[in-house]
This record gives structure tokens, C-alpha cells and sequence, in this order.
């Protein structure tokens, strides 16, 4: 006879990317009830927003998530753009995109190291963070930050690249593509790894659609949705590269989807660089750069961030202040399934499934 | 009374000696273990593209004792909740039956401790004590992670103690004695990894097992159980429960060379005992590898391992040695 | 943009559409609201990529997001809620996923989902009082 046994996970557990608290009974290894608690780092940033200027918010949707700011740049400079009708220039547009995709890749590293290390595996840890510091560094070089870039101006980027940027950018390129191809040829060959990981956390097709998960999550389980392709922005329509998915439903499958989506981000950069239009990439004269008046009106955008599809709707009075914005993040639509994915599980898979389904907690919070 | 005298009223009492014998042993630990810690980490670093320790002494070899004297002066907490007796002593209970394990060693023919008839047996013995410690650190401190992590060991170990003991008894067989010294001897020859390839890599996944460092540390597994058995000890409390490891990962080593590798036999030109420390120190840093290589099992799936593979394979390269003996394959040995 | 099957969509929602434009947003009446969602999944609308609610200072609205895994258009459905007894049916029994987003709503707009059992604080913690993201309440929790 057992005696189920109620514990507490988080909010500050070892190696969990931000605070957040599940609640597990357990039945010895077995989890037979779970719950999970988030809001630990809501910042009111929904708020926040109402209170600033259009531009004045720019640097704040950067903090939304630190590991994805390029990404969050520009659904809020685009929602702005497409609310105001305002052009962007080819170039920025390219550009907008080469930071995107070094972006992804960033944060494509920070989750492989945290979660192969959540499964005890700590080198992955310092492999992970040690190339992603070659991108920080790119970044540092380009736009002068490391991780809240704020690269994005609303009509274009912040600033112009050269010509031994792109030389850079490319010899560091060549580093990073042979290593991420050596770390997927360890995952593939690893039997401990695929045993950890193969059948652990699935989720079929439909389930996936059920539980209402986004990106690399629901790519996982074999559905092939991606707003670069379904909805293009910036310069993705342009731009030839593949929409990696698998059809396992488990944590591997979401593992060869990022690892996949790292090679084709490394793809997209070159391409961008190979045919960089010519031209001034930041904002023309015409758009002021502090106070800018969309009219009337409200607009709902997407991009795909490197979690997944991240929704906005922002809604204008006329004013020069956003009179509601509205964030949906990919975190938050995957971490609301968890609870479900962890019930039947072993305590031991917990990390293997919550860390394969990569979690920005304070993005889920705002 | 000179020291002479004194020196062989001492060696007659098997007691005294005994506790010399694992003073001595101690001392190995905190010194040429140290040595085996700073080479752990120079290891990690250069597989994980990091530096390791660089500051303490040179080359940072002294950073064992900079963590030592940090532990020591650390508050020693002990959960009000808990049962406090059982959690002090657990500690204890797990390093002094290690070390107590470790004054039957025999580090060259002549710098043996106490060359006990039964050794072998006693080793396996003072092996089976430490779940008892662990189980008495996690239910002492009250904590449900704490419990889960005993468990965990204790599973562990139930399935890991059979194939390892009936790995040594395939060479107890061989050799006809349970003493570690006349074991070594009867590898004067050839050593026995060549003779017990099956038995020799069954003892070496049950002693990994046993000493529970990464992959096979699901008692402690910090991610999901925080710490495991050991998450409620602080200051030296913890250093000890830390050292009970490291001493358990040595004392492993150290068999894995007398049993397997001829013990402190040479190729000359060293004293054997330094030969003896320099073996151990590479099945050391052997056993220490796969914690940067390879991520941590599941415990349903080493135990699995332990029971389904490791256990068949142990007796049937117990009846395969059995039977060779029987007809008198080794009785050149 | 593009938006055949959106239009289809809101043809055949003529009956229940208050009030409706060419870019796919239409208002409705809340006790429409389950028929709505229900004929938008039959028309591969079966997506609710967001739910959300805008303070209009006099009265309140709850904006659902419907949209698909497949095509990239969205449909966007608006109910006017009174602001001092608010209150809309729950769409939680047909997306599960919902309830978070109708718990933030609940939370920071202080919208009743009627029939939504799990109706707790998300993001607050339990000692907030007050609904955040109304726009009389001050920045700071305080005037």
C-alpha cells in the first residue's frame, strides 16, 4: 500500500528558467495530480504600455523576454507600422531578419543548454553558452548591445551594418553550423539521451491542436504551421528555407526540431547576407522619433518568435500613447498544458518535459 | 617500552592496528584524493572548453582545501522537525564504515592494513551499509525530497549489490581465497580483466552504480529533487556526506584495480605503491569521464539495467568460471 | 489583405452579427457567442489564438482572436459587455486552453466568465483588489 505524498516544486528550483511553481502529488516516482502557479514576475507591462509613448514602450518589449528581444521588437514595431501604414525599406527589412534569426539562435542555445543539463548533463550547459557568446558578440558589434539590443526603430532598424560586420558575421556563422551539427550528431548517436527522451511528454496531432501549443512544440507533434510561411513579415517571403517537423510528439521530437530550425536559421542568415539590398536602413526623416500618432484603429499581428508564435493586438485612440496592448506569447499557450502532460509521468521526466517544451516564464507573466 | 617494541604491540592488536590502518587510509583520501579531485575538475574543464580551478595554490591544486575549510565554517543546520539523532549520525554511519572498509586495502605487498581472511567479504559488507546512512539522512531531515532521494538510493543500490558481488565472487572463485592480497599475487602473470572480460565490465557499471556520482546520481539529481538525501545538510555535515561519496567513488577504483588490474603489480621502475595510486587515479578519472559525456538515467531505467542485464550476465559469467575451474583451467593461478 | 474564407465565415454568421466590417471583425451579442465559436470551428476557424478584453472607458469588450494552424486568416469576434455588471459565457469547455486567458481577463478586467469553474487569480497575486487593467485604475496600484 503507498501513500500519495504532495510536494512543491519552484518557484526558485534548480535550473528552471524563471520562477514558477507546480504543485505534484505523487504517488512514490509516479505523478498522479499536478497543478502549476504562475505570475511570480508579472511586471504589468500590458499596463506599462497605456502609460508610455509608441516609441517610449520600444525598450520595454525587449524585457518581455531577455532571450528573445529581437523578436519582440518587431511584433510591436510592426503592429505599429501596420497601424500607422508606414514602409520599411528593403534594407531594414533584410536586416530585421538577419537579427531575427541570430536572435532564435541564441535563444535556441540558452534552451539547449539549460535543458540537457536539467537532464543532468552539465557539459551541454557550457557548450551552449559558449556559442551563443559568439552571436553576443556579433551583437555587440552591430548594434552595441548584448541582450536587450532594442535593434528595431519603428520604420526601420537602429543602425546601419558594414561591410566587416558581414565579413564577421559570416566567419562566425561557419563556427556555429559545424557545431551545431556536432551536437545533433551526439543527440542522434546517444542511446541514454534518446531513452530519457523518446515517448516522454507526447502529444499527438490532434492533442497538440487541443492543448492549443505553439512552435516548436506543435512542430514537434508533426503539425506544420510557421507564420514566416503562413503569414510572411519583414523579408521572410523573399527568403528560400525550410519549416523543420517531426512527427513524434515527444521531447526528442521537439529537440531535432530546434536543432533543425538552428541549421536553417544559419541558412536564412546567409541568405540574407548573400543579397543585402543596398539603401539607409534606418527610419527616413519623415517618421518622428518620438511621437508618433497612429490613427484610430487596432490591428493584430504575429510573428514567429524562437518559442513560437507571439500574438499582439494593439489598439489606438489617436493619442500618441497605445490606448491597449495585448501580448499573447508562446509561453504562455505552452506552459498552460503541462500540468496535463505531467500526470501518469515519472517525477524523474519532470525537467525532460517541461525543459522540451522551453519555457521564457517571464514572457508567460509580463 | 621503545618503538620497537611499541610498534609490534600495536601491529598484534588487529584493533589498534585497524584504526591506524584507516587513519592512514584517511590521509590517502584528503591527500592523493585531493589529488584526484583537482585532476576531476582540470578534466571537466578542458572537456567543457572552461579553465577549472585556477587560483588556489598552482594551477589551483589546493582548491580542495579552500572548499574544505569553507564547509567547516559554515552554520551546521540541522531541520528542527527532523529526527536529529538519526540526522547527525547518518553522516557519520556512512563515512566511518567507508573508511573502515578502506583500512583493508592493500596498497603494496608490504603497506596493507589489516590482510583480513575475509576481505572481500567484508568490503561487500561495509558496501551495504551506506543505503542504511542514506535512508537515515533522508528520514532524519523531514523532507519529502530528501525521502524520495533515499528511496531512489536505496533501490539503486538493492539492484546494483547482487551483479557486483557476484562479479567479485566469479574471481574469488578463480583465485580460492577472499584475501585482497592473494588475489593481487595470483595476477602475477596475467590480469584479470583479460581472464573475466564479462565479469569485469558488470563490476564496473555496479560500482559506477554504487557510487552514485552522474549519470547514476538519480538519488541526489538536483533538477527535480533539489539535492536528493543529502539537501537538508549544510556545513561539514554536507562535506561529509560529500566525501562519503568521494571516498565510495575511490574505494571503487581502488577495487577495480586489485581485483581487475593487478593491484600495485609494476612494470618497475616506481615503488609499487606508487604504481598502486597511479592506477587507481586513472580508473578514477575513467569513472569520472562519463559524468560530462553522458546525461542522468531515469531510475526506472537503471534499475531496470541492474536487474535485467547486469544480474544474468553476473551469474552466467559465475557458472562460466565455475565451470572452467572445475576443470582445472586455472589451476595454474 | 486577402480574406476569402473570413468573409464566407461572416456570411454565414449574418444572423447573429450586430455590427460587422470588410477586414473580418464583427460584433455580436454574448449570448450568441457559443453558436458563433461553434460554427467557426465547422469552418475551419478552429483556433483561438487570443482572448482579450479593451476598458472603452463607458463600456467594455471581449475581443476573441479566432484563426487556424493551417491559413492565416483571423477572424475577430467583439462582445460588448455592460461595465458594472460584466458578464460573458465561457468558451472554455470548447478550447480547455481558454481558461487562462479568461482567468487574466477575469482578473485584470473583472469580466465574469459564467460557467467557468476555475475562475482564480493568474497573474496577481491573492492580495490585489481591483482590476488592473481598467483604465481608472492608477498606475502604481495608487493615485
Amino acid at each position: 500500500m503507498t501513500k500519495e505524498m504532495e510536494i512543491h516544486i519552484g518557484p526558485q528550483g534548480p535550473q528552471q528558467p524563471g520562477p514558477y511553481q507546480l504543485f505534484l502529488t505523487v504517488d512514490e516516482e509516479e505523478i498522479v495530480d499536478a497543478e502549476i502557479d504562475i505570475g511570480y514576475v508579472h511586471k504589468g507591462v500590458e499596463k506599462i504600455a497605456e502609460n508610455r509613448t509608441y516609441t517610449g514602450f520600444i525598450p520595454l518589449s525587449d524585457r518581455v523576454c531577455y532571450v528573445d528581444s529581437v523578436n519582440n521588437n518587431q511584433f510591436y514595431c510592426q503592429a505599429i507600422e501596420e497601424l500607422a501604414g508606414i514602409e520599411v525599406s528593403e534594407r531594414a527589412k533584410y536586416l530585421r531578419v538577419l537579427f531575427m534569426e541570430m536572435q532564435r539562435l541564441i535563444s535556441h542555445y540558452v534552451w539547449l543548454g539549460e535543458w540537457l543539463s536539467e537532464l543532468g548533463w552539465f557539459s551541454f550547459l557550457l557548450w551552449g553558452f559558449r556559442d551563443r557568446e559568439h552571436i553576443l558578440k556579433l551583437f555587440e558589434e552591430t548594434i552595441g548591445g548584448r541582450l536587450n539590443m532594442s535593434t528595431h526603430r519603428v520604420g526601420g532598424v537602429r543602425k546601419d551594418i558594414t561591410e566587416d560586420m558581414i565579413q564577421n558575421i559570416y566567419e562566425e556563422v561557419e563556427t556555429i553550423e559545424e557545431r551545431v551539427k556536432e551536437y545533433k550528431d551526439i543527440l542522434t548517436d546517444n542511446s541514454v539521451f534518446i531513452n530519457r527522451t523518446k515517448d516522454v511528454g507526447k502529444m499527438s496531432e490532434r492533442e497538440a491542436k487541443e492543448l492549443g501549443v505553439v512552435g516548436p512544440v506543435i512542430r514537434g507533434s508533426g503539425v506544420q504551421t510557421d507564420i514566416r510561411k503562413l503569414d510572411p513579415y519583414a523579408a521572410y517571403d523573399q527568403l528560400n528555407f525550410d519549416v523543420p517537423s517531426y512527427k513524434g510528439g515527444d521531447a526528442y521530437a521537439r529537440t531535432m526540431v530546434r536543432l533543425d530550425e538552428m541549421l536553417e536559421s544559419i541558412k536564412i542568415i546567409r541568405q540574407v547576407l548573400d543579397d543585402l539590398p543596398e539603401g539607409d536602413p534606418t527610419p527616413p526623416d519623415e517618421i518622428p522619433l518620438l511621437n508618433i500618432n497612429p490613427p484610430e484603429g487596432e490591428v493584430y499581428t504575429r510573428v514567429e518568435a524562437a518559442r513560437g508564435e507571439f500574438r499582439a493586438y494593439l489598439v489606438s485612440d489617436g493619442s500618441d500613447q497605445p490606448y491597449r496592448l495585448k501580448m499573447s506569447g508562446p509561453t504562455y499557450s505552452n506552459m498552460q498544458p503541462l500540468p496535463k502532460l505531467l500526470v501518469g509521468e515519472y517525477i524523474a521526466d519532470l525537467y525532460a518535459i517541461a525543459g522540451s517544451l522551453d519555457f521564457c516564464v517571464s514572457e508567460a507573466d509580463r | 617500552m621503545n618503538l620497537v617494541e611499541l610498534f609490534n604491540y600495536i601491529r598484534s592488536d588487529p584493533l589498534l592496528w585497524g584504526i591506524i590502518a584507516a587513519t592512514v587510509f584517511l590521509v590517502y583520501v584528503f591527500s592523493i584524493g585531493g589529488l584526484s579531485i583537482w585532476i576531476e575538475r582540470k578534466w571537466a574543464g578542458l572537456l567543457q572548453s572552461r579553465l577549472g580551478p585556477t587560483r588556489v595554490g598552482p594551477f589551483g591544486i589546493l582548491q580542495f582545501v579552500a572548499d574544505l575549510i569553507k564547509l567547516v565554517s559554515k552554520e551546521d543546520f540541522v531541520p528542527p522537525d527532523g529526527d536529529k539523532k538519526v540526522f547527525k549520525l547518518a553522516p557519520i554511519v556512512l563515512v566511518s564504515t567507508l573508511i573502515a572498509a578502506g583500512s583493508i586495502i592493500p596498497f603494496s605487498p608490504s603497506l596493507i592494513g589489516s590482510n583480513v581472511n575475509v576481505g572481500i567479504l567484508f568490503l561487500i559488507a561495509m558496501f551495504s551499509i551506506s543505503p542504511i546512512a542514506v535512508f537515515m539522512a533522508g528520514w532524519g531531515s523531514n523532507n519529502k525530497f530528501s525521502l524520495l532521494g533515499a528511496l531512489r538510493n536505496i533501490g539503486q543500490m538493492l539492484s546494483f549489490e547482487i551483479p557486483l558481488s557476484l562479479s567479485i565472487v566469479a574471481v574469488v572463485v578463480m583465485v580460492g581465497s577472499l584475501r585482497i592480497k592473494e588475489i593481487v599475487q595470483a595476477q602475477d602473470q596475467i590480469w584479470f580483466f583479460a581472464l573475466q572480460p564479462l565479469g569485469f565490465v558488470v563490476f564496473l557499471l555496479a560500482i559506477h552504480a554504487e557510487a552514485g556520482r552522474t549519470p547514476f546520481d538519480m538519488q541526489e539529481s538536483e533538477q527535480e529533487l533539489m539535492g536528493g538525501w543529502n539537501v537538508e545538510y549544510s556545513g561539514m555535515r554536507f562535506g561529509l556526506t560529500m566525501v562519503g561519496e568521494y571516498i565510495h567513488l575511490i574505494l571503487g577504483s581502488m577495487l577495480v584495480v586489485l581485483l581487475y588490474f593487478g593491484g600495485w603489480k609494476s612494470f618497475g621502475f616506481l615503488p609499487p605503491v606508487i604504481w598502486f595510486i597511479i592506477k587507481t587515479n586513472i580508473a578514477l578519472v575513467i569513472l569520472m569521464w562519463s559524468r560530462w559525456a553522458i546525461p542522468r538515467f531515469r531510475i526506472d531505467q537503471i534499475i531496470d539495467i541492474g536487474w535485467k542485464y547486469l544480474l544474468p550476465l553476473s551469474i552466467l559469467n559465475l557458472l562460466i568460471t565455475g565451470a572452467l575451474v572445475s576443470m582445472g583451467w586455472f589451476s595454474w593461478i | 489583405m486577402e480574406n476569402k474564407k473570413t468573409r464566407e465565415l461572416m456570411d454565414k454568421l449574418e444572423e447573429y452579427s450586430i455590427e460587422k466590417d470588410k477586414e473580418g471583425k464583427i460584433k455580436v451579442d454574448k449570448n450568441n457567442l457559443k453558436n458563433i465559436c461553434k460554427t467557426a470551428i465547422e469552418n475551419e476557424f478552429d483556433r483561438l489564438s487570443s482572448l482579450t478584453a479593451v476598458d472603452y472607458k463607458d463600456y467594455m469588450e471581449v475581443v476573441y482572436h479566432l484563426g487556424s494552424y493551417e491559413h492565416k486568416e483571423v477572424l475577430v469576434v467583439k462582445v460588448k459587455v455592460d461595465k458594472e455588471d460584466p458578464k460573458v459565457p465561457t468558451v472554455s469547455d470548447i478550447w480547455s486552453y481558454a481558461n487562462w486567458y479568461e482567468r487574466e481577463v477575469w482578473e485584470m478586467f473583472g469580466i465574469d466568465f459564467k460557467d467557468n469553474s476555475d475562475l482564480r487569480k493568474l497573474l496577481l497575486p491573492e492580495e490585489i483588489d481591483g482590476n488592473p487593467l481598467r483604465k481608472e485604475y492608477p498606475i502604481g496600484g495608487r493615485e
